[in-house]
């Protein structure tokens, strides 16, 4: 039973050891003062161990007794003397004479008697009330104790210290006494100071196990945070004993997630300098609270961020999820991961430490949330390793999630292989000897038109059809597979400009191939060429003004007038597609191209009609357009594929001219740049591969345009769509040259 | 090529290594020939093994590069579960 407390014999022991050997004195064996658990909330048996359980146990006693017919004497009196004993016994058997006999009133020994049913419940109330008194005695008990602890834990020596310390820690476990701890800012503020300031392990444990169990009332977390907890908390991740570390991490995670203003305590205590070499630990539940810190800190927070990275976040959390397999450790991970994946100052760090195959290792596990947050991730991740080796496992996998029906792995599958294929022909030969082509064809069937979906998928089949040495193979095989019907349909209304353009390139890539071009041309294609052509050309044609540009969903319509005309370059190479583009009535079109200020643009344009004067009709038409003049500007061109097609369609339409036209031709060619000097041909090659500033010194109707740079770093931060194939200048036309074209 | 390149050489002489050099070009890029351009060359075949040598090893005319996606332009924060 409880023994009351006696304040006024506690207040005469002056000593404070005397002090503390009293408060030990007392004691209570309700069973509640045996220790009631309060462990960490995600931590199960670390640290306080041995601390037992609180159980609850009742037993009740039954005892029949048989009468026969003949021997019940007086039963009415003698039940009635008995039934107040039978509630006496059932309610407090602790309280009946040992070797007590009651007689029991069950007749039927199925059946039990209304006293016999009432006993459990009734165990359970008096048990309730016995809980209830003694809580009020806790309660009581702590809010006169605090002030004196308060005191103790302030004491000079160590040991008492340790000793209120101690104390202070067992009544914090349990309900009523913690509430008083947490609603005495003294209290937790000595708890803290004291915490920081000890160099004796014992109690460091017993303060950060204090305030751990605080931490789980809101009360108690505005109290450390008001008491300069977490300075200190932050601190102590620098304790060489685990439990104190246990503790310390898991008080800061219940701040970061329910305290209003910690995270930015946090930071400003360096605790994110603390917690990234703590991924060093090997403990996994130690290790997920970390994470899941570090995660918390840093969303959406730039600074963080870079502080994680400076401190070697990167390398640690790829090294946790190559080396382990607890699922919620791996997920807090992948969540930090996927944070730093859209800072470019992480990701390369990321991709060089291995992420990408750490993260690939995860995408076959059986954790839908894990393999979700990795493919995200991953995608995040694939414009900055486009350079990496040793992905060949990841490509791999990436080719058989191409098969599923969520809506989200395609995204990301398809939006990685499109990253990693590009500008990389090892990659691009791996993906299509794994049978990528047909994976991605089913992809885009699958995708019920999303963008997200098919417009990486295009990209990527079209990186895989051009430059390696597997080329051929992935222009074949996207035939093969009844690809082509699907990829021309991507062309038909309503138009989304990005996957306008990707496919515009794709079929360019297809149509090298000379069994591709009567399958493009049967599907409609050059008709859906000719229409887009002639749409983006007059709407590039409406800007007015240097400033305005012409973006349609994020792409410029000169980028699909090069696309498309590009695509029919390569489909005149077929005799029977340059009858229909010619029958189009494309010439006056394309010839009006030739004058345009962008390089590429006039690289197509003349390369189209290079084909096209094969056919004798065309050139003279080409040449009824009046091509011959801006044509001879083309043989000036520091491209050598302009210059060349300029040459090529000069002479076709000269084939038939009289002398003095021909020998103007020649004098036009022997004047141009274009030397015999192979050094001079590689000298103007270089510089067009170098980015330089292509500068027109002939002729100053040609303006001055950025020419591509092919080096698609992942660390530029514009918007990569943007930045096409080629040279573009920015903006308007020259107001002589706009004279030159044709309505 | 310029007027004094390769002195003796009459004009119609330099009209011939042009186009030799013009046709080479427009072959190595992958474009047709029609059959008196192809006979052209036939006739010149000796300009023609001499121009060969001089033609930039490099591909001239690939297409459109590569374009990588920018993915990682903001972060979407998922449930904690």
């Amino acid at each position: 039973m409880a023994v009351l407390l006696n304040t006024s014999e506690l207040n005469l022991a002056r000593d404070p050891v005397t002090k503390v050997s009293d408060w030990q004195s007392y004691r209570y064996d309700s069973g509640i003062q045996s220790g009631a658990a309060t462990t960490a909330h995600s931590l199960r048996g670390t640290a306080e161990e041995s601390d037992p359980e609180y159980s609850k146990k009742y037993t009740t006693t039954t005892t029949t007794t048989t009468y026969t017919q003949g021997s019940i004497p007086d039963m009415e009196s003698q039940f009635a003397m008995t039934r107040g004993q039978r509630v006496q016994a059932a309610m407090f058997p602790d309280t009946m004479m040992e070797g007590t006999q009651i007689l029991s009133t069950q007749v039927d020994l199925g059946q039990q008697t209304n006293i016999q049913n009432l006993s459990e419940p009734s165990q359970m109330l008096k048990t309730a009330i016995v809980h209830l008194i003694n809580y009020q005695d806790d309660a009581e008990l702590a809010i006169r104790a605090v002030p004196e602890l308060t005191k103790l834990l302030n004491d000079d020596d160590p040991v008492v210290v340790n000793k209120a310390a101690m104390i202070v820690n067992q009544l914090a476990r349990k309900d009523a006494s913690r509430r008083a701890l947490m609603q005495s800012p003294q209290m937790v503020a000595a708890v803290v100071r004291t915490m920081q300031n000890t160099s004796d392990m014992e109690t460091a444990r017993c303060t950060t196990s204090i305030l751990h169990n605080l931490s789980h009332h809101r009360e108690g977390l505005l109290a450390i945070f008001k008491s300069g907890g977490i300075p200190a908390l932050v601190r102590m991740l620098s304790s060489p004993m685990e439990s104190v570390l246990f503790y310390a991490i898991t008080t800061l995670h219940n701040l970061l997630l329910h305290q209003e203003g910690a995270k930015m305590a946090v930071r400003l205590a360096d605790g994110l300098q603390k917690m990234v070499p703590l991924l060093q630990k090997s403990n996994p539940k130690f290790l997920a609270i970390t994470t899941d810190c570090l995660q918390l800190l840093s969303y959406g927070n730039q600074e963080s961020k870079l502080i994680i990275l400076a401190n070697g976040g990167p390398e640690g959390l790829v090294y946790i999820m190559q080396h382990h397999n607890y699922e919620k450790l791996l997920w807090t991970t992948s969540r930090v991961l996927k944070v730093l994946s859209v800072c470019p100052s992480n990701k390369p760090a990321i991709v060089e430490a291995g992420g990408m195959q750490a993260l690939g290792k995860h995408l076959n596990g059986s954790s839908p949330r894990l393999v979700q947050n990795c493919l995200w991730t991953l995608r995040n991740l694939s414009d900055a390793a486009t350079k990496q080796d040793g992905l060949d496992g990841l490509l791999q996998v990436l080719v058989t999630q191409l098969s599923s029906t969520d809506q989200n792995v395609l995204t990301c599958s398809t939006g990685i292989l499109s990253n990693l294929t590009c500008n990389n022909g090892r990659n691009k030969t791996l993906v299509t000897q794994d049978n990528g082509v047909e994976s991605l064809i089913q992809a885009i069937l699958r995708s019920n038109n999303k963008e997200d979906v098919t417009e990486p998928a295009v990209c990527a089949l079209r990186h895989l059809t051009s430059r390696h040495p597997d080329a051929e193979l992935a222009q074949n095989a996207v035939r093969m597979h009844y690809g082509i019907p699907t990829i021309v349909k991507l062309l038909n209304q309503p138009h989304y400009w990005p996957v306008i353009k990707a496919t515009v390139g794709l079929i360019r890539n297809l149509a090298l191939c000379p069994a591709n071009q009567a399958p493009i041309r049967e599907a409609g294609a050059i008709s859906s060429l000719v229409r887009l052509l002639v749409k983006s050309h007059q709407d590039a044609q409406r800007q007015t003004t240097a400033s305005s540009q012409t973006y349609q969903d994020g792409v410029r319509m000169e980028e699909i007038v090069e696309g498309t005309t590009g695509a029919l370059h390569i489909l005149a190479r077929d005799p029977i597609n340059r009858s229909e583009i010619i029958s189009l009535q494309t010439i006056p079109l394309l010839v009006q191209l030739l004058y345009s200020p962008i390089e590429n643009v006039k690289r197509v344009s003349a390369g189209v009609l290079c084909e096209l004067a094969l056919d004798k009709q065309a050139a003279e038409m080409i040449d009824a357009e009046g091509a011959s003049a801006p044509l001879m500007e083309l043989l000036h061109s520091n491209n050598e594929g302009i210059a060349t097609y300029a040459a090529a369609v000069l002479f076709r339409i000269s084939e038939d001219k009289n002398a003095d036209y021909k020998k103007r031709v020649s004098v036009e060619l022997t004047h141009s740049l274009f030397k015999h000097d192979p050094g001079a041909w590689e000298a103007a090659q270089n510089m067009s591969m170098d980015g330089q500033m292509y500068v027109e010194d002939m002729d100053p109707g040609f303006q001055q345009y950025r020419t591509y740079n092919p080096d698609m770093d992942g660390m530029m931060e514009t918007d990569m769509h943007d930045m096409v194939d080629g040279d573009y200048l920015p903006d308007a036309y020259d107001p002589m040259m706009r004279q030159q074209y044709r309505q | 090529m310029n007027s004094d390149a390769a002195p003796g050489k009459t004009p119609e002489e330099m009209y011939i290594e042009q186009k030799v050099r013009v046709l080479l070009m427009l072959k190595k890029m992958g474009s047709n020939l029609t059959p008196s351009e192809e006979a052209f060359l036939r006739s010149y075949s000796g300009v023609v093994n001499s121009q060969l040598s001089q033609l930039p090893q490099h591909p001239i005319d690939q297409g459109a590069e590569d374009v990588v996606m920018a993915f990682s332009r903001s972060e979407t924060e998922d449930r904690r579960q």
